[in-house]
């Protein structure tokens, strides 16, 4: 055989398969990588399905249009791990309503928007800790806790305050003040939720007024009701809230009054 | 709990209609094949083979069901609540319309659109050489060939429906070893035919790959029926995008022509006077200058209060020690 037809043949088979992947169109042609959809919007004659040679001929249509939205997704960044090869899809061009409305937004409370001005995640606290003294795993908090303050033989003087006083009293005290502030907060915000849920925009006089009815309700919430707890320096009485009925003894005079009406 | 029928009372049900509530990012939509009091044998093979192309997102129902949807939609709207589902094909077929489906879209278990369409052809799945069940979830390339999908009103809503009910998940990569169908809608005035391909990727040319298709079934033509154009209200609801949806250019990143990537970066002035350079004696305060300046200095009335420990003589010796190299 001759070389040189040999390769003219080899060179007309890459022209025909180059033909074949690279198909040329004058019409418009549309994409829509992100849906893969593609769309040819040649006038069609479906009579063509009833004949052999028809069928033929739609069926290359169909390769054609199918072979150039795959050009299309070949030519998207790609990325390559374990699983093969993937062409990174854009977002969809054909929008297709929803089969649900977008959820509502919650609004954001204090502390999530602090925490994400400051960039804080949240993570899951361990329970046990290491205790450097003992050298041994302790729970967090609570009886027998890791690194306690308190838990050591001497605490050393801060330079400027006072020699006299006894610094493991002072560990309760600070932590007291701290549970103590930390609780008005915590009622301060539910003054503040209150008011939102009843629809009235959070102001500094109306979260007092919140906030006194709640400091009410939150120490009267005790198994006494309040009546066992030490009153803390500084704290005011607590006025005795809502209606309260007199009740009338037998042979009180009001009372009597009263019961004319039977 | 605001899910459907009150709260739940256990976890599961929370859980579960915990997993109904609307999100942002939209699971596929579920698809119900069910069909009327009579219904032929040809829509419950088509159904069946519909039902394979939608795998993993669709039910099929076997019971019949006494419902005439152009008619009276509440039951499927109460259907599409219980199952939370948002796409019915109800197929029925009487003298008037026989072989028909009727394809029921749905916004938050509201009615959205209906489009109605009668089998005419059918050639099912298994009557094919390369007939086989395509993957769950598998998203299949779609071709709308003819002028009437973009051009004509009932097939530019029915193409929305077909699109919806096929397109598959909506994914942000997809596996190019995994393309493995193509599905081909073709439109003439009043018709249209559904043919399912099997795709081949052969070695191409210029990093491209030669497609070979070899057709899989089901062949199915339709005729267009009846169409329930969606209220402009509930479609402007269902087509609205939440804001996290819509991605945003970059700013500030631009490609050249040559693809390369470039930023602009804004930097504050650099200040000058605070760069550190070498220690040269030359340019040091002398003695009279720094006390000219600690003369000078302006005295900050807020401060005061507590004064700073004057430090002792010894101290002093002390730090100056601990400074020196050793």
């Amino acid at each position: 055989m001759d070389v040189d037809q040999l390769l003219r043949e080899s060179q007309q088979k890459a022209e025909a398969l180059k033909k074949r992947v690279q198909v040329q169109r004058t019409e418009e042609y549309y994409v829509d990588e992100g849906n893969m959809f593609g769309a040819d919007p040649r006038p069609v004659d479906l009579h063509k399905f009833n004949s052999e040679a028809g069928r033929e001929e739609m069926k290359e249509t169909a390769r054609e249009n199918v072979q150039l939205l795959f050009n299309a997704i070949w030519k998207l960044p790609m990325e390559n791990d374990d699983e093969g090869r993937f062409a990174v899809l854009p977002p969809p061009k054909m929008r297709l309503p929803r089969q649900k409305p977008a959820p509502e937004q919650r609004e954001k409370t204090r502390w999530e928007r602090f925490a994400e001005l400051k960039g804080i995640k949240k993570t899951k606290r361990s329970r046990m800790l290491y205790d450097e003294m003992s050298g041994e795993w302790r729970p967090r908090w609570g009886y027998k806790r890791a690194n306690d303050a308190a838990a050591v033989p001497w605490i050393e003087v801060k330079e400027g305050s006072d020699p006299y006083e006894d610094q493991y009293e002072k560990l309760k005290k600070d932590k007291k003040a701290r549970v103590e502030k930390n609780e008005q907060q915590r009622l301060k915000n539910i003054a503040a939720a209150r008011l939102k849920a009843k629809g009235i925009p959070a102001n500094r006089h109306l979260i007092q007024k919140e906030l006194k009815k709640a400091i009410a309700i939150g120490r009267s919430s005790t198994a006494s009701a309040g009546v066992f707890d030490k009153d803390l320096p500084g704290e005011a009485k607590i006025k005795k809230q809502g209606k309260r009925t007199k009740v009338s003894r037998a042979g009180d005079r009001a009372g009597e009054g009263r019961r004319t009406e039977q | 709990m605001n899910g459907a029928g009150g709260g739940a009372k256990t976890a599961r049900g929370r859980r579960v209609l915990k997993e109904r509530e609307p999100k942002v990012h939209e699971d596929p939509k579920s698809i119900i094949y069910l069909h009327g009091t009579k219904c032929s044998q040809v829509v419950k093979e088509v159904f069946k083979d519909m039902h394979d192309l939608t795998r993993g997102q669709s039910r099929i129902y076997s019971r019949k069901h006494d419902l005439r949807p152009m008619d009276d939609h509440t039951y499927l709207e109460g259907l599409s609540r219980k199952q939370d589902a948002s796409l019915f094909l109800v197929g029925t077929s009487n003298k008037k319309r026989p072989n028909c489906i009727t394809f029921a879209r749905m916004f938050n278990h509201n009615l959205l659109d209906m489009a109605e369409v009668q089998v005419l052809n059918f050639k099912p799945s298994h009557k094919f050489k390369n007939a086989e069940k395509p993957a769950a979830m598998s998203k299949p390339a779609i071709i709308f060939e003819g002028h009437s999908w973009d051009h004509e009103a009932d097939f530019k809503q029915l193409k929305s429906i077909l699109a919806d009910v096929f397109r598959g998940p909506v994914v942000s990569r997809v596996n190019l070893a995994g393309l493995d169908r193509a599905i081909v809608f073709s439109a003439d005035e009043a018709r249209f035919s559904m043919h399912q391909y099997r795709v081949k990727l052969k070695t191409g040319a210029s990093q491209l790959p030669l497609v070979e298709l070899d057709e899989c079934g089901p062949a199915v033509d339709f005729k267009m029926g009846r169409l329930v154009h969606p209220s402009q209200e509930l479609m402007k609801q269902a087509m609205w995008q939440p804001k996290q949806l819509i991605k945003k250019a970059p700013k500030n990143i631009e490609y050249s022509a040559l693809g390369e990537k470039l930023g602009r970066v804004h930097m504050h002035k650099q200040d000058m006077g605070s760069l550190q350079l070498r220690k040269v004696k030359a340019l040091k305060r002398s003695a009279k200058e720094r006390a000219e300046a600690k003369k000078n200095k302006p005295v900050d009335p807020t401060a005061g209060g507590r004064k700073k420990p004057k430090q002792t003589a010894k101290a002093k010796n002390a730090k100056r020690a601990k400074r020196a190299p050793k």
